[in-house]
């Protein structure tokens, strides 16, 4: 039986308010605290400091309205599940206050409530990864540094990759999926 | 010892040059890498979770019909034998019979063994590099769970 004719619904992205619930679980704030001050510690030599303290700190500084859903999101021809663009303080690029988090619109057959749940924390988990791309001052951190920083903090698992050769997309990807992995141990769904 | 401080001062030179060089790019650009995750990743799902992960999968393969989807298992430390296979072939079935994408346009990856079971479903552009796995558990670290049923898709719970 074939069912690709039936209309894909969107799953809608949850407000804020779910994200800042999510931050305040558990250690998640102060877990991101501590990812936060690594790799400013790291990778803020040349100004790229934090610039939050935590995660409620970057969520408030990037606002309500830098969380986009988008469909067929894509960087250089791979489809992902998100990234981000602009700055929250500003770069000779992007305006100040102009930070937001793409995440990939999620579609789905029917209206399962268990499965729009289901996706609406699958956001969140991508936003709050994300966010934290937002952090550095000048030009972010991207995945292998906060890879890095993830695995110098105390508890953390074996297997940091390899960094990535020029835009390799599979090292990105190990990359980003460390850094994840390290994340959601802190900041998953409980 | 002369020639040392002559090389002290070229390195030394040398450094403040590219710090310079440097300076502005780092200071002002934009992100200095890519910054993304993969188009999706779970661990160990209900069926009916998962198949919504799939179904996802499959829509974006409908959308593009030139994109290759991958479909990377990484048992757990605590595993069945052949766990990262079934679940692959799973999960691959359901696409193909259910959701009607082309076999050809899949790949399979047992991935080998991470902390938790986990599963990434990866649509990759035409030409690009193929991708690999990385794995983060040796197997003589991994436990083999003994009295492990086949993983078919009429299962409705995770585990083994």
């Amino acid at each position: 039986m074939i069912n690709r004719w039936v209309p894909q619904n969107p799953v809608p992205l949850p407000g804020t308010d779910a994200i800042a619930k999510r931050l305040n679980t558990g250690d998640c704030n102060a877990y991101i605290a501590s990812l936060l001050a690594k790799a400013s510690e790291l990778y803020g030599g040349a100004g790229n400091v934090a610039v939050a303290k935590d995660g409620l700190d970057l969520l408030s500084k990037i606002g309500s309205q830098g969380f986009v859903l988008k469909d067929s999101l894509q960087i250089n021809g791979w489809p992902v599940g998100g990234t981000v663009t602009g700055s929250i303080a500003g770069n000779n690029t992007f305006a100040a206050g102009s930070a937001t988090v793409l995440i990939s619109t999620r579609f789905m057959y029917g209206s399962r409530a268990a499965t729009i749940a289901m996706w609406q924390a699958n956001y969140v988990n991508t936003a709050i990864h994300e966010m934290l791309h937002l952090a550095g001052r000048y030009s972010g951190y991207d995945d292998t540094q906060l890879a890095t920083a993830a695995s110098k903090l105390p508890g953390a698992g074996a297997g940091l990759p390899a960094p990535p050769k020029n835009q390799d997309m599979n090292g990105i990807f190990n990359n980003s999926g460390y850094y994840d992995r390290e994340l959601m141990k802190h900041c998953g769904p409980k | 010892m002369k020639m040392n401080l002559i090389q002290i001062a070229l390195v030394g030179a040398c450094t403040v040059l590219v710090s310079l060089a440097g300076f502005p790019r780092t200071h002002q650009g934009s992100l200095t890498s890519v910054a993304d995750q993969w188009f999706d990743s779970y661990g160990n799902l209900s069926w009916d979770d998962e198949k919504a992960h799939l179904d996802n999968f499959a829509i974006a393969l409908q959308h593009d019909p030139n994109l290759i989807g991958y479909i990377i298992v990484y048992a757990g430390k605590r595993a069945c034998v052949g766990e990262a296979k079934d679940r692959a072939l799973r999960a691959k079935k359901y696409v193909v019979e259910t959701r009607g994408i082309q076999e050809s346009r899949l790949k399979w990856i047992d991935g080998g063994h991470h902390e938790d079971l986990t599963v990434i479903l990866q649509p990759v552009p035409p030409g690009a590099p193929e991708l690999t796995a990385s794995p983060t558990i040796k197997p003589s670290d991994v436990q083999i769970i003994k009295n492990c049923k086949p993983k078919t898709s009429k299962r409705k719970k995770g585990g083994c």
